[in-house]
């Protein structure tokens, strides 16, 4: 054989396992997956000495399409500079500069996310942490899934009341996740 | 040719990485909040036996305050005016078993109550009779929890005070109210 017969073999082989990898590929990336939480919980008035429960973010709507598996996963993602000493936990923030106090004050208790289950839907109570956590599940699509989900605060009656202004704030990312 | 194998592996590697990896959404609620105001504040005991002598000041130190509060707060004392009592606000008076003397006997000073600090929370002089609008006690400059106040209740008694018949006995209620400031 002579060099450049060798390399069209090559050249060949290339262009055979790359249409391989599409065909195969492709439809792994057609499926998609929405998620979407009713609002944000502001003013929460968090009462010492009790578990604080608060449902203003549901319901949690998810759509697939192309879905083997799906499931919506909770964490910290520490955004707007929230130090990752606090992560999972509500944090001081100034509500005039719109920033984290980084030496303020923490709950001392983690934000905990509780999914709600239905016909097609389980649903996992989930500690919120720097790392994902599922909090839902669900074998093939959903179209418009509303599922409740339940946001709870446990304050202690060592948990500072601030009076400075400021207040306790956190962010709750959630991750819809689809395997095709 | 050593090269062909690797690169169809390579190929096909990327081909099951994009065959397995998941597709993700996100988003997010963000959490505001305020902890509310939380006080406690309990006694240790909730009666005091003051041996009274004329001529002489009695006092006392057993009474101990705890209190909790997860912000600055006040603490403050008042005749508690129980029982029956509409007079001599902030003085011992004739309890004569079940309810105060309507004639409404009572000692020529007023109670004395002296709080102690300790940490943040700093003492407040009483001067003259404890009213029943309250006086302050103590000042917290900074939460506690089950931090406990010692006090001494003190009362002069003047040869002129009255010896009162049995079972009659001087008697004062006292309030101590904690709140945040």
């Amino acid at each position: 054989m002579t060099p450049n017969f060798q390399k069209f073999q090559v050249m060949l082989l290339i262009v055979f396992t790359a249409t391989v990898v599409l065909v195969f590929a492709l439809p792994a990336g057609a499926a998609t997956i929405d998620v979407s939480v009713n609002g944000n919980i502001q003013n929460w008035a968090l009462t010492p000495g009790s578990t604080n429960e608060n449902s203003t973010a549901s319901p949690l709507t998810v759509t697939t399409t192309g879905a083997n598996t799906w499931s919506v996963l909770v964490y910290d993602n520490l955004d707007n500079g929230k130090n990752s000493t606090s992560a999972g936990k509500m944090l001081e923030y100034n509500l005039t500069t719109s920033q984290y106090v980084d030496t303020g004050h923490s709950l001392g208790a983690n934000l905990t996310v509780d999914g709600g289950s239905g016909d097609s839907v389980v649903g996992y109570p989930a500690t919120l942490g720097p790392a994902m956590v599922q909090i839902e599940g669900g074998t093939g699509d959903v179209n418009n899934e509303v599922i409740s989900v339940t946001i709870s605060q446990q304050v202690a009656t060592t948990d500072l009341h601030l009076t400075n202004g400021n207040v306790y704030r956190g962010v709750i990312t959630f991750v819809g996740e689809v395997l095709s | 040719m050593k090269t062909k194998p690797w690169i169809i592996a390579g190929l096909l590697g990327v081909a099951l990485a994009l065959m397995a990896a998941p597709v993700m959404a996100y988003n997010t609620t963000a959490v505001t909040g305020s902890v509310t105001s939380y006080v406690s504040i309990s006694l240790n005991q909730s009666s005091i036996y003051l041996p009274l002598t004329a001529g002489t000041t009695a006092t006392n130190s057993s009474l101990g305050i705890t209190v909790s509060a997860n912000s600055p707060f006040s603490v403050t004392v008042a005749d508690a005016s129980l029982n029956g009592k509409t007079t001599n606000y902030g003085y011992m008076s004739n309890f004569t078993g079940s309810s105060y003397d309507s004639v409404a006997t009572a000692l020529g000073s007023p109670l004395g109550l002296l709080g102690i600090d300790n940490g943040t929370t700093i003492h407040q002089t009483i001067t003259g009779a404890i009213p029943t609008s309250g006086d302050p006690l103590y000042t917290g400059g900074a939460a506690v929890t089950n931090q406990v106040l010692a006090n001494t209740l003190s009362q002069t008694v003047a040869n002129t005070d009255l010896v009162l018949p049995s079972p009659s006995v001087y008697r004062i209620d006292l309030s101590f109210i904690i709140g945040p400031t």
